[in-house]
Formats: structure tokens, C-alpha cells, sequence
């Protein structure tokens, strides 16, 4: 059985009226918009049906993860929408979450700063936190804003190792009036902060994290949320119980909640079909067939921020500022995106579960939907090579001033809907006469660093492809299409993978990003998307999802889009079995 | 004696320090660490550039080496570079678990696949013979990955449509029970067996061969000759000089209870060694790998003297020395 759950604020409503219905709701109202307020909106389409009442208390759910978690100490995961986050947000209560609705929800905080509350100053510098009372950690110590000022004074201290400090690089200081309140001063205006550093994001107890060190923490995690930690076998489970002494009245109503690592994807399946584990997490769509008619497993497959991408390499890895031989020439970007059959990919190797994919912040409100996918033509692509001077050789692959138009294309390998796809686009691209040789890494090489030959940024292969989307919840482009994002040997930590490089798009992702006004901001946005559409530096493929399977025993469980695969555990503490 | 120990210990330095030379650089071209961080949305432009500089990544990889091997000179293997566990730590945990299944496998293998070798030696080119040999290189030739899932598609997922008892798909414990010797057990059937099967193929056709050899010596005739009842001929005389080259080759054979099996434990979610490899590769962690494949280089390099000495000591016309 497969439920779909359809991006209907997404795809049913068009997305100005979804702003105008947040813009009713007071969400998206100037301001308010700062990081969270602007949302996506994804209706889950599950019959419209109401939350159930929740179910009875007890029990035990195995979820099968093919990946361990390397800590469960957030400093060292990676990032709130990181795998790793999925055993996180049960432990640790967050400060704001998102439902399934993709809507915010204060959690560890009482409401969600805003100008109208009195949260956010009218300078945009200064967020007023205002904490739940009488929340403890699971020892049983007292929760209070001393542990917020605390968390960042440890992730800002480089002794600790805190990988990311995305938002609490920002801050300039922290007061605390009272223990349930925390004053904090940015050093500029940030507009992304929110998002980035309460979106999602537990807090640290100062009276245990102070006195070992991030990664035994995150070894002996003591949190404050609807689980708490029992033990951790490596490489083979992690276990939680019901925290009985949560803050809320809602407790937890699974007695044990059970990661079990498994780490051949063949074996998640059987481990499904035999009921080892209750819910399977992040298929690949190639499993869709063999998942969708397991008895009593149903496939539950969510729409995602993500989207794979194949990116043209438009300068050199040496020096960005020479075009390359091929991809430098815009008219061959354009023609080899014309010349992809993309509705093929999508209905024959992901089985109708996919999307094209069609602009950078595709299935956003942000998105500017007066970009559509470039349409399937190949009678234009040849038309468009041959205006460009690219003409047949005698092997029909096209030449032009002695330049063969030959390419290499890369992405992780062992991936067999890559690798499929691959060689559909490989046959497309003949057929205009353009060839592609295909260069495959693994992912721990394709995914390295700029001067470490990872495939993906180093410029060495002349396509490649992976999946990215929104870099938070927030909509910064700025890490991925500015001139200075693009990764060199001095600075190679930057995302402009293309290494595309154009003024007026500098100019606006700029200005964006100390935009106060979300209309404006999003304005800007829309306007940088116009642009990095006509540029081309990349074809958008398609839209991922996420595939879990769910026991039927398991009731309760609701994805949300945001956050990918931990978007599955938004709610465990109303997860219950029969 | 002393002195031919000595001196191979002596001749095991120079050879683990290029061991680790020529590991290390493999090891770095092959991964790199940054992998790690690139689908992590909320590490920064700066924060990345810090994370290359802190670890040295900017350095040429000589000169990485060279921090790794100062580290190990202090007794330190390092800390993983994804759980930021010191490696001695992480090869501690698992070693119990890959001895747990690794000496199953070693007693299974002995126990099935010397009395087969007997037999099929003693009855050369007989029906049983060709049976037996061909069932081995039949077995030899399976792949361990293929078997695996084979059997959990048999005895897990079949099974238990069929309404039969089945055995469990993979890890160690059953996890809703809690952990017990029975599950364990019931969880270490199958991938004690895969592998048993896989490596039993390899020890029948070497003893088989070695039984046959000695059985055509001068001395086996010399027995028969003075009127020793076959089974004496067989125990006493053909299999105890026919087991000297088995002892070389378990010996030789012992690091594997450390290293673990990469495939099969990838397979039946085994949480050993070999699955502490294989997901620390797909990561670049070098440190992780680096600390796997030094300990078992200088296992191997211990046992293959043990193996030497073992042998001169069974074998009394192996001397040492001068």
C-alpha cells in the first residue's frame, strides 16, 4: 500500500494565495517573517480526516536506519536537518519544530518571536526567548535560559568542536532577566537567524555538558524531551524509554522507542517483511515495487525541499575566472537542457513519484512560478548547437574551433537510480551529438573538499549531480550562487558549484539578505531566480521524496516535509502500537 | 630460536612502517572527510574552511601522514573524525562482536570440513569424492553477499509466510525482548553459517590434498606393510603428518578472528569489525581505518611467526638457526 501525501499548499493552491493565506494568518506579516514566519506550507492530503485522539500507552516501535548516528550530541550532527537529527528531537525537546503542515510550533520556547509580540525589536538586532516554565532535564535538574546563554558559549568555544555555527556565530551577546528569559543581541542584521538557530535546535544542560567533554555527551545524552536515553550498542541499537517526567501532559505513550542500525538497504526491506523492525526509514525509489505490496506495511512517501540537480561546470578548477571549453558557452547549456527528456526519467525510473524539478527554491513561497521547466526538444537543441557553431563531425559528435563537444558526467556511484538515469541523459545527448563519458565516485570521494578531488565542487568533472535544496528553512541563496561562494584552493569552503558569477545577481542576494520586509525579500528572491534560470547553470531533475515504510501496528506517525528524513519523528510522542 | 625471533620482530618494523605509509595514502586518495559535511545545512562558508584547517586537511598528504604517525608514536591511535570516539575505543567495542561470529565460524569450518576431507582423501575419485569437491568449489565460487541475502530470503522472509519457525534477518540481540544467549544464538545462525560455508570450501580442498600426498608416502606403505589395522594407518600415521600444514594455515588464518568479515556483516547487520571498516570507508575517516588496518597488519605479522614456530614444533625436522 502506498499513501502519497501530496504538497497540496504546494501544488493544489497556487503559491501567491498560500502567501496571502499566511499573510491572513499573520505569519507571513512583515517581520514576522524573519526566518520561520515564512514558510512553506505543505497541506498533508491525508483525507482531511482531523488528528486521531491519540492511542493507548505502551509498547515498543523499532525503526530501522541504515545509518548510525555518529553523536547524539547536536553540536556534532551535522545540523538540525541532518540524519543524525532524527534520534535527536525525541531526546531533546527543540525550541521551535515544524507539524506536518510545515507550520512552526514553539516547543521549548512559549511562543515564536515576532515584531507583534515584542520579540523581535523594531531594529531587527534584538530577540526577546521567552522559555516553558517548569521544564527539567531528565536527571531531574531544572531547565532555564542560564542553559540557552550556556549552549552558546560552549558551541562558540572552538575547543568543543561544534561542527556547525550557523546563527550562533551571530550573536553578540546574551542576557538572562530571569530564568525564563533570554535577551539576545545580534551583531548585524541576520535574517536567517531564527531559522537557523532555533529551528529545530535542542539546548544543552550547563551542569552535565560542562564538566565532559561535546562528544562523551553525545555518547551519554541527558535531554529534556518526550524520550529519554536508556543505551547505545554500537552498530547495532540505540534505546530510549518514556521520559515519565515530561513537562507537557501529553507524555510520550510508547514505553521503548528503538533504533536499529542496519546497514545493507536489502536487508532494511526483509527486515520489514519479517517485522523486525516497524518502520524502515529513506528507501531509495528503486525499492518503490518491491515496497509497496509488503501486508500490513504501508509506504509512506513525503515530499521533500530537496531536488536533484545535474550542475554544468562553467569555468576552470584552476581558475574561475576562465569560461570552460564547453560549458563557458551558455547556448550549449541551454541547448543540452532542451535536448533531456526529464518527463521520461521521471515516469519510468521513479515511477510517477517524482516531479520535474524547476527552479532553485522549487516548492517554496518563495518560488517564482513564471519559471517552467525548459521544455523536451530536441529539434531546438540541435538548432540551437548549430546556430552556436557547433557542427557534426564525422562521428557526429559536434566540434567546434577543434573542441569536441565530449563531457564528463559524475555522481555517486553504486546509486542505481543515478546510474539509470545516467544513461538515459547519455543517450538524449547523443542523439543532438553532444557525448558524455560518465565518471562516477563514491560518495565519500565525490562529496570531499575542494582540494581533496571531491568530484561534486572541484571543477575536475564537467557535469555532476546530487541532490541539494534549502540550506535551512530559510531562503539565503547567497551560499550557493555568489561570485564569493565559489570554492577556489584558498577558499574552498563555498557552494557556487558552477562557479557561475554575475553582478546583478550578487547585487540581490546581497541585498536580500538584510531585507526587514518579507514582500520585498521575496521579491528579490524571485527576481535571482530569473536570473540563475537564464544563465542555466544547472537542469533541475527532479523533486526527491522520502520513502519510509510503517507497519500498520503503528499508528500516529504523520511526516512532515521539512527536514526530509528526521521530519518523520515531529510528533513521537503520540506514536502508539496496537 | 631466541635470536631468529628477535630478528623477525626487527624485520616487522620497516615493514609495518611502509604498511602504513602505503595505506595511509590510499586511504586519503580513495575518501576524504569533508564528505561528511557536505549535505550539512547549517555548517557555514567559514565553518568548513575552519574544519580543513583545524585537522591539517590544507597540508600536503606527507605531511598529514606525518601528524598520524607522530600521534602513533605517543601510543595514540586518534579519534574518529564522524563520532569523534578515540579508535582504540571504537575497535574495543566491536572486537567481542566479530570474535563472537568469527569464532563460531572458525570451530564450524574445522569441525565440518576435516572429517569431509578425510573422507573424500581416503575414497579419491569415488562418487563421494566428486561430490564432495565439487560441493566445494561450488561453494568457493558463491559470493558471500548473494549467499547472505539468499538465506534471509529463505529462512526470514519465507519462513515466516510459510508459518514456519524463522530466524531472524539481522543484528545481534532481539531488540523488543532484550538481550539474551538465546537470541544471540538464533541471531548468529545465519551468518555462521554463510561464512562457514564460504570459508569450509577452502580448508576440505587443502587437507584434502595434504592427506592425499602423505597417504602415498614410503612410511604409510611401511605401516600397512607390518599389518597396522587401516584405521591405525589412517589416525595415527597419514592424518597426523597430513595436519602439520593445517596448523600453518589456521594459524596463519587467526587474524581474521579479529578483522572480521566486511561483506557479511554488512549484510545480517553484524555489528563487528568488518562493518566498522566498511562504514568508516564510506566516510573517509581515516583515523578509523588507519587504526583497523595497522592492528590487523601487526597481527598478521605476529601470527605468521607464531605459525613458523608452531611449526618446528610439530614438525621435528624443522630446526632454526644456523
Amino acid at each position: 500500500m502506498i499513501e502519497k501525501i501530496s504538497p497540496v499548499g504546494a501544488r493544489g493552491v497556487g503559491r501567491r494565495d498560500l502567501l496571502k493565506v499566511l499573510a491572513a494568518m499573520g505569519v507571513a506579516a512583515p517581520l514576522a517573517g524573519t526566518g520561520l514566519a515564512q514558510r512553506i506550507s505543505f497541506a498533508a492530503a491525508q483525507d482531511g480526516t482531523p488528528t486521531a485522539a491519540r492511542g493507548n500507552p505502551g509498547g515498543a516501535v523499532v525503526v530501522g536506519v541504515y545509518q548510525e548516528p555518529n553523536s547524539l550530541n547536536f553540536l556534532l550532527t551535522g545540523g538540525p536537518i541532518s540524519f543524525a537529527s532524527m534520534q535527536l528531537s525525541p531526546l531533546f525537546e527543540p525550541m521551535i519544530r515544524y507539524d506536518d503542515n510545515f507550520e512552526m510550533e514553539p516547543r521549548l520556547l512559549t511562543e515564536i518571536p515576532t515584531a507583534e509580540n515584542g520579540g523581535i525589536s523594531e531594529d531587527g538586532l534584538t530577540y526577546t526567548l521567552h522559555f516553558q516554565p517548569g521544564v527539567t532535564w531528565h536527571d531531574g535538574t531544572p531547565f532555564t535560559a542560564n542553559d540557552f546563554k550556556f549552549t552558546w558559549e560552549w558551541i562558540m568555544d572552538p575547543k568543543n568542536q561544534a561542527q556547525a555555527t550557523a546563527g550562533w556565530a551571530e550573536i553578540e551577546s546574551v542576557e538572562i532577566p530571569d530564568d525564563n528569559t533570554a535577551v539576545v543581541t545580534l551583531k548585524g542584521l541576520y535574517l536567517p537567524w531564527v531559522a537557523e538557530t532555533l529551528g529545530w535546535n535542542p539546548l544543552l544542560p550547563q551542569h552535565i555538558q560542562s564538566t565532559m567533554s561535546t562528544e562523551e555527551f553525545g555518547r551519554n545524552p541527558v535531554g529534556n524531551g518526550p524520550f529519554r536515553f536508556v543505551e547505545w550498542v554500537p552498530g547495532d541499537h540505540i534505546t530510549y524509554e518514556r521520559n515519565e517526567n515530561y513537562f507537557r501532559d501529553d507524555k510520550a505513550l510508547l514505553d521503548r522507542l528503538i533504533w536499529k542500525v542496519v546497514p545493507d538497504r536489502n536487508t532494511v526491506i526483509a527486515q520489514a517483511k519479517t517485522g523486525d523492525i516497524q518502520i524502515g526509514v529513506d528507501y531509495t525509489e528503486a525499492q518503490i515495487p518491491e515496497m509497496s505490496n509488503i501486508p500490513g506495511v504501508t509506504l509512506e512517501i513525503t515530499p521533500s525541499s530537496n531536488y536533484e540537480r545535474y550542475h554544468f561546470t562553467m569555468v576552470t578548477h584552476d581558475d574561475a575566472s576562465v569560461p570552460h571549453p564547453i560549458f563557458g558557452d551558455k547556448q550549449v547549456r541551454l541547448a543540452l537542457t532542451h535536448a533531456l527528456d526529464r518527463q521520461t526519467i521521471v515516469d519510468q525510473v521513479l515511477f510517477g513519484e517524482a516531479e520535474i524539478a524547476k527552479n532553485e527554491l522549487d516548492n517554496s513561497p518563495y518560488e517564482n512560478t513564471d519559471i517552467v521547466p525548459l521544455a523536451y526538444d530536441p529539434e531546438l537543441a540541435k538548432q540551437l548547437l548549430d546556430e552556436a557553431g557547433w557542427v557534426p563531425g564525422a562521428d557526429g559528435i559536434r566540434e567546434k574551433d577543434g573542441v569536441r563537444l565530449s563531457f564528463t558526467h559524475g555522481t555517486t556511484s553504486g546509486n542505481q537510480t543515478r546510474e539509470t538515469i545516467q544513461a538515459l541523459a547519455q543517450a538524449n545527448w547523443k542523439d543532438v551529438g553532444a557525448e558524455m563519458t560518465i565518471t562516477n565516485q563514491p560518495a565519500s570521494k565525490f562529496f570531499g573538499g575542494f582540494n581533496d578531488g571531491g568530484g561534486w565542487l572541484d571543477r575536475t568533472i564537467d557535469m555532476v549531480g546530487f541532490t541539494n535544496g534549502m540550506a535551512s528553512s530559510d531562503p539565503n541563496l547567497r551560499p550557493f550562487w555568489h561570485t564569493e561562494s565559489i570554492p577556489t584552493t584558498d577558499k574552498p569552503g563555498g557552494f557556487n558549484h558552477s562557479g557561475l558569477s554575475n553582478p546583478d545577481l550578487d547585487a540581490l542576494l546581497d541585498e536580500q539578505i538584510t531585507e526587514l520586509d518579507l514582500a520585498k525579500r521575496t521579491e528579490l528572491l524571485k527576481q535571482a531566480q530569473v536570473i540563475i534560470a537564464d544563465e542555466v547553470p544547472m537542469i533541475p531533475m527532479y523533486d526527491r521524496v522520502v520513502i519510509n515504510s510503517i507497519a500498520d501496528t503503528v499508528k500516529g506517525v504523520s511526516s512532515s516535509p521539512f527536514g526530509s528524513i528526521s521530519g518523520l519523528v515531529w510528533n513521537v510522542e503520540d506514536w502508539s502500537v496496537n | 630460536m631466541g635470536h631468529y625471533v628477535v630478528r623477525r620482530v626487527l624485520q616487522a618494523v620497516p615493514l609495518l612502517f611502509l604498511i602504513s605509509v602505503m595505506s595511509f595514502m590510499l586511504i586519503r586518495m580513495s575518501g576524504d572527510p569533508m564528505s561528511m559535511y557536505a549535505q550539512s545545512s547549517s555548517l557555514t562558508q567559514a565553518d568548513r574552511e575552519r574544519i580543513i584547517k583545524e585537522h591539517g586537511w590544507d597540508q600536503p598528504r606527507i605531511v598529514q601522514y606525518g601528524f598520524w604517525l607522530r600521534d602513533v608514536a605517543r601510543g595514540d591511535l586518534g579519534s574518529s573524525l564522524y563520532t569523534y570516539q578515540p579508535v582504540t575505543q571504537m575497535i574495543l567495542e566491536r572486537l567481542p562482536n566479530t570474535m563472537i561470529l568469527m569464532g563460531t565460524v572458525f570451530v564450524l569450518t574445522l569441525v565440518v570440513s576435516i572429517p569431509l576431507a578425510i573422507l573424500s582423501a581416503l575414497k579419491q575419485y569415488s562418487k563421494l569424492d566428486y561430490i564432495i569437491t565439487g560441493a566445494s568449489f561450488l561453494a568457493f565460487a558463491l559470493p558471500t553477499f548473494w549467499l547472505g541475502l539468499v538465506f534471509i530470503m529463505i529462512f526470514a522472509v519465507k519462513f515466516k509466510e510459510w508459518g514456519l519457525p524463522y530466524l531472524p534477518a539481522g543484528g545481534m540481540y532481539d531488540l523488543v525482548e532484550g538481550q539474551s544467549l538465546p537470541g544471540l544464538i538464533k541471531h548468529l545462525i545465519m551468518p555462521a553459517i554463510v561464512l562457514s560455508i564460504v570459508s569450509m570450501a577452502a580448508y576440505v580442498r587443502y587437507l584434502r590434498a595434504s592427506m592425499i600426498e602423505v597417504l602415498h608416502d614410503d612410511y604409510i606403505r611401511t605401516a600397512r606393510a607390518k599389518g597396522l589395522p587401516e584405521g591405525a594407518v589412517t589416525w595415527r600415521h597419514a592424518f597426523r603428518n597430513a595436519l602439520i600444514p593445517l596448523v600453518t594455515l589456521i594459524t596463519m588464518n587467526i587474524p581474521l578472528l579479529f578483522s572480521g568479515a566486511l561483506i557479511t556483516e554488512q549484510v545480517f547487520a553484524w555489528p563487528g569489525m568488518g562493518r566498522l571498516f566498511v562504514d568508516h570507508a564510506n566516510r573517509g575517516d581515516y583515523p578509523v581505518l588507519m587504526g583497523l588496518v595497522m592492528t590487523v597488519s601487526v597481527l598478521v605479522v605476529v601470527f605468521n611467526l607464531v605459525a613458523d614456530i608452531a611449526y618446528a614444533a610439530i614438525d621435528p625436522r624443522i630446526r632454526f638457526g644456523s
